[in-house]
């Protein structure tokens, strides 16, 4: 029998061995993507378009793609979000309306990607005729980016203490003036930092996108800005592939020589991405605070 | 918040013609009639009847609960945000039922201010957090801006502190200065009435000697309406006190005589530091 | 002098515009909130109504879906129903989520204490980036690792082609560690100081003080996150389809190819015709997940039912 003592040392042995080997999982993550991944980031890979048979192609469409599509959810899903986080955080009652209303946010966040890319697929695609397309792909990735965004919102905003609002009515402004006019302003710092977050997770989605975004992109042409042009890198309604579906695709049926060096490389990239919005999470939102407060 | 029992003197009001002559003066700029507060079933405060003359400052005491504060905060409707809160009686300003269906609720908030008890600038610079108000009612001209920031500044005695820094943030001042700037912030629209709820409690002894000499200067041009834990404070600023136990008005009358010889045993009790 | 004034001319009465943007703001918010409900409703009734009609229109039968192990829903039996015996990935999808959550749950609970219990500062400043840095990384990424490390390791040092179970559940497990691990930090940090202090005052050690105040306290939470965990897990496509091989049949080993749900999903949808038997059936396995994840979200309600939001 072991005494306590000992059953305490062991157990702190132990929880320092779980912490060692989360660290050392990240730090194995990392450095396998970027060791093999960094060799591969040149202006050229990340530039130029992808090659089918033969090696040497980058991922230039596929970056453009990412962002634009990333660009088009937020459109899509902000103005929805705002409304939607703002009315549950200012103005729901509580009754069974607003309970259900919770209810099926929650269940729309918990739904699995999979599932929200395969409604895109049924309505965006085949019902409303859009084919697999950015626009389809965007509307599919701001359902998906939706309820998160609705919980940013509505979370910043409560994190407003309620005596900023009571000053706000008190000066007699309206509830509708005092949340647009004070509230939002001051929740506006954690607000960016969820958004951006949010952005993170949008940019690095797949699933969602494969049946709606599609898999393929057409050639490019990167000199012509109207959007109404068919080889418009800004045409919604032509497919597009971002970097995380590319990674997925070439290692499914890449017939390039080099496809695993071409997610080595298209895998770092994401990463570096992501940590970029992390990062600017932190950063973005402190800067907006001390911006706005003194103006 | 529904609003309970609109009385009829105000319905009938759209014909009612009011003579402003030597008595409208000493009419009391704010009374209230039985004015009770329900939070759900509990009831904060009961059968209220108060009377605030113009150019006057008075104190409301009483221990913690006592319901002065959910008393001042019926002044100017702040209670009708508050889910489940329900008010009856009448609050009459200017002789106008404030309840009535065909006040604005938001001018009324305009025409008596509120200062709160912690200072609560908003994320915004010195001059935006005093001029919001103003901009957001109507006022656009820069020039006439500038006038209203300045002059409610200097009324909250806080001009001279500022004036050269009035684009910074005004959350880099100190306790004392947010709340004076809370009270420029409520000065710039130009009320009535000024009811602030423990406006000191959470400053130190100098900031609450400004705040207090503020109280006596400011009451030359408006009505003030203070609830406070401290009785000296009371007795050196205001000109009347009503004390206020369990919900009830137990006693209001000149100050003096409040502190000096309250008629209710009570209030006696309460002021020399009997009774929590 | 009388001046006489009309009671309505009082500022009090002015009517001002701040009341009617008031209607219009609290109309435009709630139309918000309505649409995001209705999507759900929205995706609720598509997938239902597709999923149901490889039983109501193309004759399926449900024992079999649950019960059968050959998938095969282009062919059709003899008396005309088409052969739709979803087990293999029924069996595939609850052996991934279920081997991955008993493996994360100790790491994750371990970590979390780690960063509450023993060292808050270290936890802080070292465990907290890193968890949040992981939880960012795109599941997309988790698979192609998976694929080229964790499959060639399996294959060259186990058995099999390294396609498998055991490859999905490794790269779930790590997939959805960071998530459980920071829910899991949450609930911890939820149990009351006093607590703690009441045990460490009692002459508990540390391990004591953890294992019978904390982990007993913070359970419902704790319970919380693994479940948030396993429905994520459940959930997942591409990461898991990257590595488990796709086939379908029942495994019988974790080292030998199988599939879930959603990597036959993933797979078929793009092979099969809109309206046809097939690719009803695919829906159907789309109704699966989505039935799972209401599951999870009301299991996860349910346990947390009286912890205030």
């Amino acid at each position: 029998m072991m005494s306590a003592k000992q059953a305490d040392r062991l157990a702190t042995a132990g929880l320092y061995a779980v912490a060692g080997v989360i660290l050392a999982l990240l730090a194995g993550l990392l450095g396998y993507v970027f060791v093999k991944g960094f060799p591969m980031l040149s202006w050229q890979f990340i530039t130029s378009p992808p090659q089918i048979f033969k090696g040497g192609g980058g991922v230039g469409p596929q970056l453009f793609n990412s962002f634009y599509l990333l660009v088009l959810t937020l459109v899509f899903s902000l103005p929805v979000a705002l409304g939607a986080g703002i009315y549950l955080a200012e103005y729901a009652k509580d009754n069974w309306l607003t309970r259900s209303i919770r209810i099926s946010v929650e269940v729309l966040s918990s739904l699995p990607s999979i599932v929200v890319g395969l409604f895109g697929f049924l309505f965006f695609v085949i019902y409303m005729g859009w084919g697999f397309s950015i626009i389809s792909g965007a509307l599919a990735l701001s359902v998906f980016n939706l309820p998160l965004l609705v919980r940013v919102v509505e979370q910043s905003i409560q994190s407003v203490p309620r005596t900023q609002r009571e000053a706000g009515w008190a000066l007699g402004f309206s509830k509708w003036e005092t949340i647009t006019n004070i509230v939002l302003p001051a929740a506006l710092p954690g607000l960016i930092t969820g958004i951006i977050l949010a952005a993170g997770r949008v940019f690095g989605e797949a699933a969602a996108l494969i049946y709606t975004a599609g898999m393929s992109t057409p050639a490019l042409d990167f000199t012509d800005w109207n959007p109404l042009s068919p080889v418009s890198p800004l045409n919604p309604f032509r497919p597009a592939e971002t970097m995380a579906v590319h990674i997925w695709k070439i290692n499914g049926e890449g017939i390039m020589p080099d496809a695993s060096a071409i997610s080595d490389g298209a895998a770092a990239l994401l990463i570096l991405s992501i940590l970029l919005f992390n990062l600017s999470a932190r950063f973005v939102g402190r800067f907006v605070f001390k911006k706005m407060s003194a103006s | 918040m529904q609003t309970v029992a609109v009385p009829s003197r105000v319905l009938s009001s759209q014909t009612h013609v009011t003579a402003l002559t030597g008595p409208e003066l000493t009419r009391p700029k704010l009374e209230t009639d039985r004015l009770s507060v329900f939070y759900g079933d509990h009831q904060a405060v009961s059968d209220v009847c108060l009377t605030f003359k113009k150019n006057t400052v008075t104190a409301l005491i009483g221990p913690s609960g006592c319901g002065k504060s959910t008393f001042l905060r019926a002044l100017n409707r702040m209670n009708d945000s508050i889910e489940g809160c329900r008010m009856a009686g009448e609050i009459r300003y200017d002789g106008i039922e404030l309840q009535s269906r065909q006040v604005n609720v938001l001018e009324v908030r305009k025409q008596i201010g509120m200062v709160f008890q912690r200072p609560v600038p908003f994320a915004k610079s010195i001059y935006k957090n005093v001029a919001y108000g103003p901009i957001r009612h109507g006022v656009k001209k820069k020039k006439e801006l500038d006038r209203i920031v300045e002059d409610s500044l200097r009324k909250a005695a806080l001009w001279d502190e500022v004036k050269d820094f009035l684009h910074q943030s005004a959350l880099r001042l100190s306790g004392g200065q947010q709340q004076r700037l809370c009270i420029a912030r409520a000065l710039a629209m130009q009320p009535d009435v000024l009811l602030l709820d423990e406006p000191a409690s959470a400053l130190d002894p100098v900031s609450t000697a400004k705040i207090e000499e503020l109280i006596g200067q400011l009451k030359k041009e408006i009505t003030i309406i203070i609830v406070t834990h401290n009785m000296q404070q009371a007795r050196r600023i205001s000109d009347e006190t009503a004390y206020f136990y369990m919900g009830r008005m137990v006693e209001h009358g000149p100050t003096e005589q409040i502190f000096s010889n309250p008629r209710s045993e009570q209030t006696r009790q309460y002021i020399s530091g009997q009774i929590g | 002098m009388a001046k006489l004034v009309k009671e309505t001319e009082h500022p009090l009465f002015k009517k001002s515009s701040k009341l009617r943007t008031e209607r219009f703001g609290k109309g435009l918010t709630f139309a918000a909130v309505l649409l995001t409900a209705l999507l759900t409703a929205a995706i609720f009734f598509l997938v239902i109504s597709k999923g149901l009609s490889t039983f109501f229109v193309n004759g399926g039968s449900v024992k079999e879906f649950f019960t059968g192990s050959t998938w095969n829903p282009g062919q059709k039996h003899e008396g005309g129903s088409p052969i739709i015996g979803a087990l293999p990935f029924l069996t595939g999808s609850l052996a991934v989520t279920g081997l991955s959550a008993l493996i994360c749950t100790p790491l994750a609970i371990g970590a979390a204490l780690f960063m509450s219990e023993i060292s808050p500062k270290a936890g802080r400043k070292v465990m907290q980036p890193v968890i949040e840095l992981l939880v960012g990384i795109p599941s997309v990424v988790y698979g192609f690792i998976g694929l080229s490390v964790v499959v060639p390791l399996l294959r060259d040092h186990v058995t099999g082609s390294g396609f498998g179970i055991a490859a999905g559940t490794i790269v779930l497990s790590v997939m959805i560690l960071p998530t459980v691990t920071s829910l899991a930090l949450d609930a911890i940090q939820a149990v009351p100081r006093s607590l703690r202090e009441a045990s460490l005052a009692l002459g508990s050690t540390r391990w004591q003080m953890i294992y019978k105040v904390i982990l007993k306290t913070a359970k419902p939470g704790l319970l919380m996150a693994v479940i948030f965990g396993m429905a994520r897990a459940f959930g997942e496509a591409l990461a898991v389809q990257m590595v488990i091989g796709n086939a379908s049949v029942i495994p019988h080993s974790l080292f030998e190819p199988a599939s879930t749900l959603t990597s036959i999903l993933t797979m078929g949808m793009g092979y099969t015709v809109l309206g046809t038997a097939e690719n009803n059936a695919l829906w159907t396995l789309a109704l699966i997940l989505l039935l799972m994840s209401l599951a999870f979200t009301i299991a996860v309600r349910w346990i947390g039912r009286g912890k205030p939001q």
